[in-house]
């Protein structure tokens, strides 16, 4: 007889991209079963302090009590949980950070990633339009070095990388939640400003808003910012 | 096993070496000296070198590795004015329709400021320790809340508990074999979430469990969606359905249920759980049609 199984696949995807200054992080909020839609609205990505989110992928019961004991400041090695994490925020030096790791503890500090069922989808656009991967510097041009795309760039590369997975992947959709953490004394207008947002690179039906204190102490004028951008997807 | 004096020293057949209740299991939290007692690990999480000692032979842990009596499908919608849930009556033993007058429906803590209720599908045996453990804890809360101002429990309170308790029963391996929804009402705020044996969670505005997640969780999105949208930008838009519209969809999922799910019966009933406390129906059962199956051709022994 089949041994009992502790592990299911909740599909759904999650990304991240390190800029100079900042960090964007973002995760669908499909959850699904096979080719059963289980919630429309399930949390993948979570704020844990004020310099750092984090993104969680895979077997959901797992992610939630691993999310619990993060903030609880536990760890586990035997009996792993089926998750893979990608953290984003901003590193001691200022600069956006990406870390990812796997379900046994493997980590790796890079400038972008993307996990989950739409893994394969992410990861190749990624390696394309943050590595600049395949493409061939025109003569005379500054040559390419990742982690240096401005802000308004890098979210409409979430957006577009998310309603391509949507289109490809029964179980990627129904709403994007993006975090964009900020480094201290970066100006947000880049976010925040009419000017920016009424630009034509500026991903439609976008709403931002920013968090309030993640309870963490901070230092007068020395504050990171994080912000919470969300957005419909398709939900077919 | 045979403890009969008789059988002392007696070579076994393997069908007699069977031993199928585990009745030499040494108590789980003492590990017996002898021979390959390993029962558990000082880390105490699943050891994949336990397999061996879980799978037979002498100091075997029992565990529920699959549900024996069972009940279907079970599911929940969000109206205006609280929440509704559905279950049929039926306790299946296999495909046998074994218990036919079983309630699956079980009002919880319901104060002033709150009212609760479980619909329970999957294993009836599992159900019924979850059911005593529930109301062990609810009773204590509540003597607590007597005396100071203790807060009582919430439908949110008690999924959290139901969910802590399902997620650590299966990373023990040794999992509740349920599906259930929780719905429920506090200060006006509906609740409705899902639970199952892998202590995976989700709430929505409709669910179903098993069965119906497949057959009846579209037909209620589409009642609840084009509720929503109704007079879009007029003045029912965003509304919820109302008492009447729950339970008539209810109705029908149900009735859509009995047709197509060999595990169902028709006989159910509806839960309804509102600021003023939780109402269980009567059970009731729809009107059904059979004729079309006389035309059905290809699957019985009719020639064309």
């Amino acid at each position: 007889m089949s041994r009992f199984n502790p592990y299911e696949e909740n599909g759904g995807s999650i990304l991240a991209i390190a800029g100079q200054d900042f960090s964007v992080i973002a995760g669908d909020t499909r959850q699904s079963l096979n080719y059963s839609i289980q919630t429309r609205y399930a949390q993948k990505v979570f704020p844990l302090t004020s310099s750092a989110v984090l993104a969680v992928n895979g077997f959901a019961a797992d992610g939630k009590n691993f999310v619990k004991r993060v903030k609880q400041r536990l760890e586990r090695r035997m009996f792993p949980f089926y998750v893979y994490n990608i953290l984003a925020g901003i590193e001691e030096d200022g600069t956006g950070a990406v870390y990812s790791f796997d379900p046994v503890g493997s980590y790796e500090r890079e400038a972008c990633r993307g996990a989950g069922a739409a893994q394969s989808l992410l990861q190749p656009f990624l390696d394309n339009q943050i590595y600049f991967k395949n493409q061939t510097l025109a003569p005379g041009a500054e040559p390419f070095v990742p982690g240096r795309l401005p802000l308004s760039t890098v979210l409409s590369l979430v957006v577009d990388a998310f309603s391509s997975a949507t289109e490809r992947h029964i179980e990627v959709g129904d709403g994007l939640e993006m975090y964009v953490v900020m480094a201290p004394g970066r100006s947000a207008d880049d976010l925040t400003a009419e000017e920016a947002q009424q630009a034509k690179e500026w991903p439609s039906e976008l709403t931002v808003e920013e968090m309030e204190s993640l309870g963490d102490e901070q230092e007068e004028g020395k504050a990171f910012r994080v912000f919470r951008l969300s957005r419909p997807l398709k939900r077919d | 096993m045979n403890h009969h004096p008789g059988a002392w020293g007696q070579t076994l057949t393997p069908h007699q070496r069977f031993d199928a209740y585990s009745s030499s299991a040494p108590s789980r939290y003492q590990p017996s000296s002898a021979g390959s007692g390993v029962v558990g690990n000082d880390h105490g999480m699943y050891d994949a070198g336990n397999e061996a000692v879980m799978a037979g032979g002498t100091g075997v842990v029992g565990h529920t590795q699959q549900p024996l009596v069972t009940g279907t499908s079970v599911l929940g919608l969000v109206f205006d004015g609280g929440v509704m849930l559905a279950a049929d009556n039926l306790a299946s033993y296999g495909s046998l329709a074994r218990f036919r007058d079983i309630q699956r429906l079980i009002p919880l803590e319901s104060s002033k400021h709150s009212s609760s209720c479980l619909a329970v599908g999957g294993d009836m045996s599992d159900f019924q320790y979850l059911q005593k453990q529930l109301e062990t804890m609810i009773t204590n809360e509540r003597t607590q809340a007597l005396g100071d101002d203790h807060p009582s429990l919430g439908p949110r309170q008690i999924y959290e508990y139901l969910s802590n308790l399902m997620y650590a029963r299966r990373s023990k391996m040794d999992p509740l074999w349920n599906a259930m929804l929780l719905g429920g009402v506090k200060d006006g705020e509906s609740f409705l979430g899902y639970v199952d044996l892998l202590g995976t969670t989700y709430t929505s505005p409709t669910l179903a469990s098993g069965f119906g997640s497949h057959m009846a969780q579209p037909l209620l999105r589409e009642a609840y969606e084009s509720r929503q949208a109704q007079g879009k930008s007029g003045e029912r838009e965003g509304e919820l359905m109302s008492r009447d519209e729950a339970v008539a969809v209810l109705e029908d999922c149900m009735k859509v249920l009995y047709y197509r799910d060999a595990r169902s019966m028709n006989k159910y009933q509806i839960a309804t759980i509102t600021a003023s406390g939780v109402d269980i129906s009567a059970s009731k059962s729809n009107e059904t049609e059979w004729k079309f199956a006389e035309g059905l051709r290809g699957y019985g022994p009719q020639k064309q």
